[in-house]
């Protein structure tokens, strides 16, 4: 954290100074929460490292995508403090319940039909695109829950260098990699050494079916984590 | 999983709902014009480093200015933007989310980035940037 500080500090060059706002942001221990969750996410088709791998770049593509609207959004001329009071306020307390909906989901617990989206069939043949879409809306979603400390660094830090002038509109990106580098790197980490096992056992998809649970389970405790943090 | 993605599309329009739920503006009245007032805003779920910023900024005033703080010439409040008693303070200041701020008349000198940069692993030099920050104030 330190030598970040100080490279922050003597960095002249703008993009530099983005990747390492990006890496305290991901680094720092609240985010961190919501990062495993993603981890957890990304790694959710562990059979298939290059899978993981190309998860993890949508994840973060979701994210850029959030933090280059909020900041174009802010360009246009929206008064910045109100707009970022907003996002530092209700960010965290919809993540919890959020996270525990999804959870309880993804276990099966609640199930809700919604009419007119598609049936069976033609869900199954269009499983791996929805799939992909997943990644990044989780990527969209988790980039928009600013902890207080995420939220100084992206409002109070990074925007300010990002508004100034137009050249700047790609800081936010840059800010996203950095921000995601370290969950794909630890999910692509997870699926390597699971594949590795799972090939001498043949056993990956029964794995990845508790996997999944495990998963489930993840969100719902992250989930309750948050809310006791906001709530209580 | 289709339910899933339809959870998170509803949670990315949230932004839009809270931002239509904003209050009213209220008039109050801040000190009068030639006191120093340090304010840290904040919400109730907090980290590590936001407290330390409030403490260390709370500690730095008291230090650098001890007989002003006595005179009641300088003074430092934290408040909870999530209580309904900041509301109209916060408006007034045009205060939305966490933020170090001194005020003095129509001057206003927002230190929270400085505070973040350095309470935590640098406190004298976050000490040394308050000082900076707030002696021509006086």
């Amino acid at each position: 954290m330190e030598f970040l500080t100080k490279l922050l500090e003597n960095s002249t060059m703008p993009w530099l100074s983005a990747m390492v706002l990006g890496f305290m942001t991901a680094i720092s221990p609240c985010p961190l929460a919501t990062n495993i969750t993603a981890v957890g996410f990304i790694s959710k088709d562990i059979e298939n490292r290059n899978r993981v791998f190309i998860n993890g770049l949508l994840y973060t593509l979701g994210r850029a995508f959030t933090y280059t609207v909020i900041a174009l959004v802010i360009y246009l001329g929206v008064d910045q403090f109100k707009f970022s009071g907003i996002f530092q306020r209700y960010g965290e307390k919809f993540l919890g319940p959020l996270l525990i909906i999804i959870g309880l989901f993804m276990l099966d617990i609640i199930k809700i039909k919604f009419p007119g989206i598609g049936g069976l069939t033609s869900r199954m043949q269009k499983k791996n695109r929805w799939g992909y879409f997943d990644v990044i809306l989780l990527g969209l979603v988790f980039a928009m829950a600013f902890c207080p400390y995420s939220g100084v660094l992206y409002f109070g830090m990074l925007v300010p260098m990002t508004v100034a002038s137009a050249s700047g509109l790609y800081l936010p990106i840059v800010f996203a990699i950095a921000t995601g580098i370290p969950v794909i790197i630890f999910a692509w980490i997870m699926a390597y050494a699971v594949s590795s096992i799972g090939g001498v056992y043949n056993k990956v998809k029964t794995f990845e079916l508790w996997f999944r649970r495990v998963i489930a389970v993840l969100f719902i405790t992250v989930g309750i984590y948050y809310i006791i943090r906001v709530y209580f | 999983m289709r339910t899933i993605r339809i959870i998170m599309a509803l949670a990315l329009f949230m932004p839009v709902v809270a931002c239509s739920a904003q209050t009213e503006k209220k008039d109050v009245k801040t000190g009068s014009s030639d006191k120093i007032e340090a304010y840290y805003f904040h919400f109730t779920a907090r980290c590590m480093t936001c407290k330390t910023v409030e403490a260390q900024a709370k500690q730095n005033i008291e230090t650098l200015y001890p007989e002003l703080v006595k005179q009641g010439k300088i003074s430092f409040q934290s408040v909870n933007l999530d209580e309904e008693s900041s509301k109209a303070l916060a408006e007034k200041l045009k205060i939305y989310g966490q933020t170090l701020l001194v005020i003095k008349g129509d001057t206003q000198i927002i230190l929270t980035n400085e505070g973040f940069m350095y309470a935590v692993r640098e406190p004298e030099k976050f000490k040394a940037i308050m000082k900076e920050k707030i002696d021509p104030l006086l």
